[in-house]
């Protein structure tokens, strides 16, 4: 009975499902862990680049080089709006500071957004925002 | 065959079938800022990538062509099939539905200005003057009439996404244009589509949710563009029939229109406008009809809907009418 269970598996079989095993678990544990690490930002892109990745947790006055004529801030409750900018219309000033993942700024004129995204994931948040 | 052999195709194929669970999805995205906003595309499904491309080319001709008729009087304009054939379809809107929403007003946004540097308050004559140039059904432009597509645009644009989400072979999408959507296709799982609306009395968070199949959907409100002056808040929306931003109670309206039907884009952006510009008055009217759905929220915190899908937010402090 010993020597049948021994031929059943021996090293290479060992090795082989070692291997298999090893690649199912990075496929779904791995993403798993690297996503409980992530937490929430503000995406500043500008023409489509992305300008900045800010932390929610950094309160301030933010100004980048890529984007020439408006500046940022992050209030003490963690929301992020437009403090300044030189376009035409400024609907962008006009919008609400944001802070939950999926809302977003935009200012046409100087094709700029900040959106709050989370890595999280979040059955409750919809698929899109209406505004 | 051996014992061995059996455990090894059983184990391969546990790894293959892991190996295909964890290959990504064909899906894509792309943004841009198109009709006066910005454009948020994603597409999933095998030709995913060809679709995006064909969406993305056809916004970009579609905007060129509404921007080329700002400033321009429309008896000057050179001849375009895009701008020809979305006037018919918003003018046979008007006849369907009422002619509160008119896109020969562009002689009266322009001269308010708002949404530009300088937006200003008309005297009266010149409101006069501007309201004379608009037009009705199938009449003739005038000296002096302007275009403007802008109550319009998105959904005469998501339309023809549509139709080339259609023609491509692709299983679901999300063509975002902030004001007005498209959700096409299945999701994974069969899973209803999920759409937030801002919630218009703070401007950010959401006053609910619409869990719905593939539809078109618009909002109207007047919460973010518009322009103060002398104390009084003057929104982007106007009211053709005083020539003035219109005075609605009303702060938000939305309309909810099925994937499959015909021109349901530009159905759904002129009919969120036009209810929201007759306000809670004729709101009864809307809710009877039974090709859309509403979700209407007045500036008390009441909603008006027959959306079925709708959730509304516990804490945004919305209550049903």
């Amino acid at each position: 009975m010993n020597d049948k269970n021994r031929k059943l598996l021996n090293i290479r079989d060992t090795i082989i499902i070692v291997c298999i095993i090893a690649v199912i678990l990075m496929c779904f544990i791995i993403p798993r862990l690297t996503e409980s690490t992530l937490g929430e930002y503000a995406l500043i892109t500008c023409g489509g680049k992305t300008a900045a990745k800010l932390d929610l947790d950094g309160e301030g006055i933010y100004t980048f080089p890529e984007i020439k004529g408006m500046s940022f801030i992050i209030d003490d409750k963690r929301h992020i709006s437009v403090y300044e900018s030189d376009c035409s219309d400024h609907t962008c000033m006009r919008t609400f500071p944001i802070s939950s993942p999926g809302e977003v700024i935009i200012c046409v004129p100087n094709k700029v957004t900040v959106e709050i995204i989370s890595e999280l994931p979040d059955e409750n948040k919809p698929d899109v925002i209406l505004r | 065959m051996k014992i061995r052999h059996l455990i090894e195709i059983f184990i391969t194929a546990a790894a293959v079938l892991a190996f295909a669970s964890c290959a990504p999805e064909k899906k894509v995205s792309a943004q841009s800022f198109v009709f006066d906003t910005y454009a948020q595309l994603t597409v999933s499904g095998i030709g995913a990538k060809e679709a995006l491309k064909e969406i993305s080319e056809s916004f970009e001709d579609m905007n060129g062509a509404f921007e080329l008729c700002y400033g321009t009087d429309a008896l000057s304009l050179p001849e375009n099939e895009i701008y020809k054939s979305c006037l018919e379809k918003a003018n046979a809107l008007s006849e369907r539905y009422g002619n509160g929403v008119n896109v020969t007003c562009g002689a009266l946004t322009e001269l308010w200005g708002i949404s530009t540097p300088e937006p200003k308050v008309p005297t009266d004559e010149e409101i006069t003057d501007a309201l004379s140039t608009v037009i009705y059904g199938t009449e003739k432009f005038l000296p002096g009439t302007r275009l403007d597509f802008g109550s319009v645009a998105k959904g005469y644009a998501c339309d023809e996404a549509y139709s080339i989400l259609q023609d491509t072979n692709t299983d679901y999408a999300v063509i975002n244009l902030s004001s007005t959507i498209l959700m096409y296709g299945e999701k994974p799982g069969g899973e209803k589509f999920r759409a937030g609306i801002t919630d218009p009395l703070t401007g950010k968070g959401y006053m609910g949710i619409i869990e719905t199949d593939a539809a078109f959907i618009s909002t109207s409100g007047g919460y973010e563009r518009y322009f103060e002056a002398d104390g009084i808040r003057y929104c982007h929306i106007l009211d053709i029939k005083t020539g003035r931003p219109v005075e609605t109670d009303l702060s938000s309206v939305t309309v909810i229109v099925p994937a499959e039907t015909p021109d349901g884009g530009i159905m759904s952006d002129f009919l969120s406008t036009l209810i929201f510009t007759e306000g809670t008055e004729n709101i009864g009217k809307w809710l009877a009809y039974e090709e859309f759905e509403v979700v209407a929220a007045d500036v008390n915190g009441k909603i008006y809907t027959d959306c079925g899908g709708f959730i509304p937010d516990e804490g945004s402090g919305y209550k049903y009418e």
